[in-house]
């Protein structure tokens, strides 16, 4: 199946669209696909960084958009996963240097030839966000349950057309939830009114992880991989549904509530 | 063919065999906006497939007739770049080919700094308005070898290049890069990206104080650092060519001592 | 430095002509260049017709910065009298999204205000605006910055009067319209109008490095800088710090520390930060949950009492002042807390100290 081009978004900054985009594209690669990530944030890549592949970047997507490389030159093949591959951005250039059409060229071509596309959106709504938006036939949205984030997550989902768009929400903290110091999902899916792909629950280890360049869904007995291969597979198609979340559950009813049915 | 506009120049794809047709169809192009390239800079990418000389001298010749200088030439397999050398083209790698000359995109760039240093706000003015409006001027005298000496730090995201050799003063930081046809010295840490020998100088090095870089390059080879950053740098260090791949050693005063990895 | 050597460098400097302040800025006339200009010239474009890709920029002349043509704008303000102004502009930056810059913008204005000053905050993020959310204000917004430039009302009634404070206000940013319809030198013209009412003017800059940024740092005359021990963040404050004016003062607030972290060695330390920042460390922030409970009820959590963020922030607004408050390291504390809670382990010897 030659896939869909999916571009993983937020408008807040720092909700985790890297971290989400790192961390679906192994969970696809480990459920046998074929991925490819495309970092779209031209002057601040982190993608690279996130995966661990920074030292061995040789083209970017600027260059390939340019003409001075072939696409195969631009993808780095993830060591650790068949299926995984990386196209970097740009650091020592602006946004500017990208056109839309180049973007959605780029996407396009690489959508023939991969069962999915990740495009990791920059922060805002600027070029930018115009560029990564540019090819994708489909949205993720990254939010917190925080006031800031929601509102800027209804924004993004404005701008973006009549797109298929589903809401990851990332950093949840069920104990303050229950406290009532933390929006719940059920507000969250309430005010953005689309469907929720899935919900991460806040874990220290992930800032480590990132640090290290060691994605947390490559290691298959963490709780949160299984999370991320649940939301893969709905992103392929499989129709896993969500059971209600009862936020007084303890970390093993929320992780078996998030998985939901096999 | 392709035409391809970068903000340092021109690529030309001619992959393509025979290049008749191509000649043909560059005449064409240039013919529709005589003056648009004039003064500006291209680079031949030429692939892999044969040519012969004489195709190549009847392309530099119709460059030359639009004002436009061919700086060098990409190529992807020996034959060709024998063919290149022979028709007066500079071999060049893709990155320099695609690299500014020296690309500093702090709001004040520095040639306003240096105006201003010199002659106060007004020649600061005058120096950034030259600096939007001219920028042909730049390319001028391509052959000429020019060292570069920066004193300051780079920070991600800044790139400096340069036809001969490059020395900074101050660290270089990930997510920076240099490019040089020559040496690299770096007095400082060099945690970026490095670039010695971009034109195929294979015996060029790279230097620092404290050698910590994401890549390394000289000439066509290609070296990540090994691991992760717990590698202690404790002295100054030089990487070098040896044997076909890139080899760290110390930089000790009177010879260099590099011994493979 | 050697005798002589001083000397010298004495007489040189001596000899140069005298630095502009802080707050001055040399008189623009109309058709002159300024860095202003050159951050806002947009690239070059290309005719119809030929091969070229959109981002050639070869030897087409530098158009005018495209600012909105059909609206209505209020026009350039001549030159105002800045060479003997206090007032300070300061843009509040990081490069990386998510790292705490308004929160950091909100609450510092506050903490100023309550040390005396006049102060403005001034949210940049067209189309995403949340400075007034964090300020619990958002309910008494109804004009903002495009407002004025677009000479719709004045710059008082756009204005927003803090509930609790009255030394502090808010300009807000609209949230229906874009940020490339404003230029630094628009900002600078409000910036500059600012400056007659107010002591300080903060700038809360959006994320990322695109005209959003610009257009912040168009107006600001110092910077402050914000980052997280994370190489992701780290990586994009070096980018930001590359990208301001050379002659702009920029210094560092590392937020977010979270001192067990950076002890088991899976977060950067502040030297580790510093190390490749290499900038003037004005402040560190540690971690709290406190903090997002009280953004989502619009209270600054300098008002949250016993926060270690809220203290942390308000040292820094004295910092600002021209205090010499010493930063505490964290790390060292909290080891010693540990020590004395868990009976006495052998420890690692405390490192340097405030």
């Amino acid at each position: 199946m030659k896939g869909n081009v999916f571009v993983i978004t937020s408008g807040k900054g720092g909700v985790g669209k890297t971290t989400t985009t790192a961390n679906l594209g192994v969970a696809l690669a480990r459920l046998g696909k074929q991925v490819a990530l495309v970092d779209a944030d031209i002057g601040l890549r982190n993608l690279d960084l996130v995966l661990g592949l920074e030292k061995r970047i040789v083209y970017d997507v600027v260059d390939l958009a340019e003409g001075r490389c072939q696409p195969r030159q631009a993808l780095i093949k993830d060591k650790r996963l068949p299926g995984l591959f990386l196209m970097p951005a740009a650091q020592t250039k602006d946004k500017e240097s990208v056109s839309e059409a180049q973007m959605a060229r780029v996407v396009h071509a690489l959508g023939a030839d991969f069962d999915a596309v990740l495009i990791d959106c920059p922060a805002g709504i600027e070029h930018g966000f115009r560029n990564a938006v540019a090819g994708a036939d489909e949205a993720v949205v990254v939010t917190m349950p925080e006031v800031s984030a929601i509102r800027d997550a209804d924004r993004i989902l404005g701008m973006l057309g009549s797109r298929r768009a589903r809401i990851v929400v990332n950093r949840v903290r069920p104990e303050m939830v229950r406290t009532g110091d933390m929006l719940s999902v059920d507000d969250v899916a309430e005010i953005l009114g689309r469907e929720i792909l899935g919900i991460v629950p806040d874990d220290e280890e992930v800032i480590d992880t990132t640090n290290r360049g060691a994605p947390v869904a490559l290691d298959a007995s963490r709780r949160l991989a299984t999370i991320y291969t649940t939301m893969a597979r709905r992103l392929l198609g499989e129709d896993i549904p969500a059971i209600a979340l009862h936020e007084d559950g303890l970390w093993n009813k929320l992780r078996r509530i998030m998985v939901g049915q096999r | 063919m392709q035409i391809k506009g970068t903000k340092s120049g021109l690529l030309l794809h001619m992959h393509e065999r025979p290049l008749t047709p191509v000649v043909n169809k560059l005449r064409e192009r240039l013919a529709s906006l005589p003056n648009f390239y004039r003064g500006g800079r291209a680079v031949l990418m030429l692939g892999r497939q044969p040519l012969e000389a004489a195709d190549l001298a009847g392309i530099t010749a119709i460059l030359e007739e639009f004002g436009i200088i061919a700086d060098g030439a990409v190529c992807d397999a020996d034959d060709v770049a024998e063919a290149a050398r022979a028709a007066g083209l500079k071999i060049v790698a893709p990155s320099v080919a695609a690299a500014p000359r020296v690309r500093d995109d702090r709001t004040e760039p520095a040639d306003v700094r240096r105006a201003r240093h010199e002659g106060g706000d007004q020649a600061a003015r005058e120096a950034a308005r030259a600096q939007r409006n001219g920028r042909a001027s730049t390319h001028a005298d391509t052959n000429a070898a020019e060292n570069c000496v920066y004193k300051g730090s780079l920070r991600s995201g800044q790139s400096l290049s340069a036809f001969g050799d490059i020395v900074v003063i101050g660290d270089v930081n990930a997510g920076a890069e240099l490019i040089a046809t020559g040496d690299i010295v770096v007095w400082g840490t060099l945690r970026g990206v490095a670039h010695a020998g971009a034109e195929g100088d294979d015996r060029a090095a790279v230097y620092a104080l404290r050698l910590q870089p994401t890549q390394l390059r000289i000439s066509r080879c290609i070296a990540s650092a090994p691991g992760d950053d717990a590698r202690p740098v404790t002295a100054p260090e030089v990487a070098r060519i040896v044997d076909g791949k890139i080899a760290i050693g110390a930089a000790v005063a009177s010879r260099d001592k590099v011994r493979s990895r | 430095m050697s005798n002589d050597v001083r000397e010298h460098r004495e007489e040189l400097i001596a000899l140069q002509p005298a630095e502009t302040d802080v707050g001055a800025r040399p008189e623009p006339d109309q058709d002159a260049t300024t860095a202003a200009d050159v951050l806002s010239a947009p690239p070059p474009s290309v005719p119809e017709g030929s091969d070229v890709d959109d981002s050639s920029a070869m030897a087409s002349p530098a158009s005018q910065p495209a600012a909105a043509e059909t609206t209505h704008r209020r026009p350039r303000s001549p030159q105002r009298a800045r060479a003997t102004t206090t007032g300070r502009a300061i843009v509040v930056t990081s490069g990386k999204g998510g790292v705490g810059k308004t929160t950091v913008t909100a609450n510092l204005g506050a903490a100023l205000s309550d040390a005396g000053k006049r102060v403005v905050v001034v949210d940049a993020d067209v189309g995403l605006r949340n400075l007034d959310v964090v300020m619990g204000l958002e309910n008494r917004v109804r004009l903002h910055s495009l407002d004025v430039i677009e000479e719709r009302c004045t710059l008082d009634e756009a204005l927003v009067r803090d509930r609790m404070r009255r030394t502090l206000a808010l300009l807000p940013a609209a949230q229906n319209r874009d940020k490339d319809e404003i230029d630094p030198e628009d900002m600078l013209d409000l910036v500059d109008e600012l400056q007659e009412k107010f002591d300080i003017v903060l700038i809360d800059c959006p994320a990322g490095i695109e005209q959003g940024f610009r257009n912040a740092v168009g107006g600001a005359q110092e910077a402050i800088i914000v980052t997280t021990p994370e190489v992701s963040a780290v990586r994009d404050a070096d980018r930001v710090a590359g990208l301001l004016p050379g002659d702009m003062p920029a210094r560092l607030i590392i937020n977010r520390v979270r001192p067990q972290l950076v002890r088991k060695g899976t977060m950067m330390s502040v030297d580790d930060v510093l190390d490749i920042l290499r900038l003037d460390l004005v402040g560190v922030v540690p971690d709290d949950k406190e903090v997002i409970v009280a953004t989502n009820r619009g209270k600054p959590v300098i008002d949250v009492s016993g926060s270690p963020t809220g203290a942390a922030i308000r040292r820094i607004a004295s910092r600002l002042l021209g205090e010499d408050v010493p930063i505490p390291d964290f790390t060292a504390q909290q080891a010693w807390y540990a020590r004395v809670l868990s009976g006495f382990k052998p420890s690692r010897p405390s490192t340097k100290g405030s």
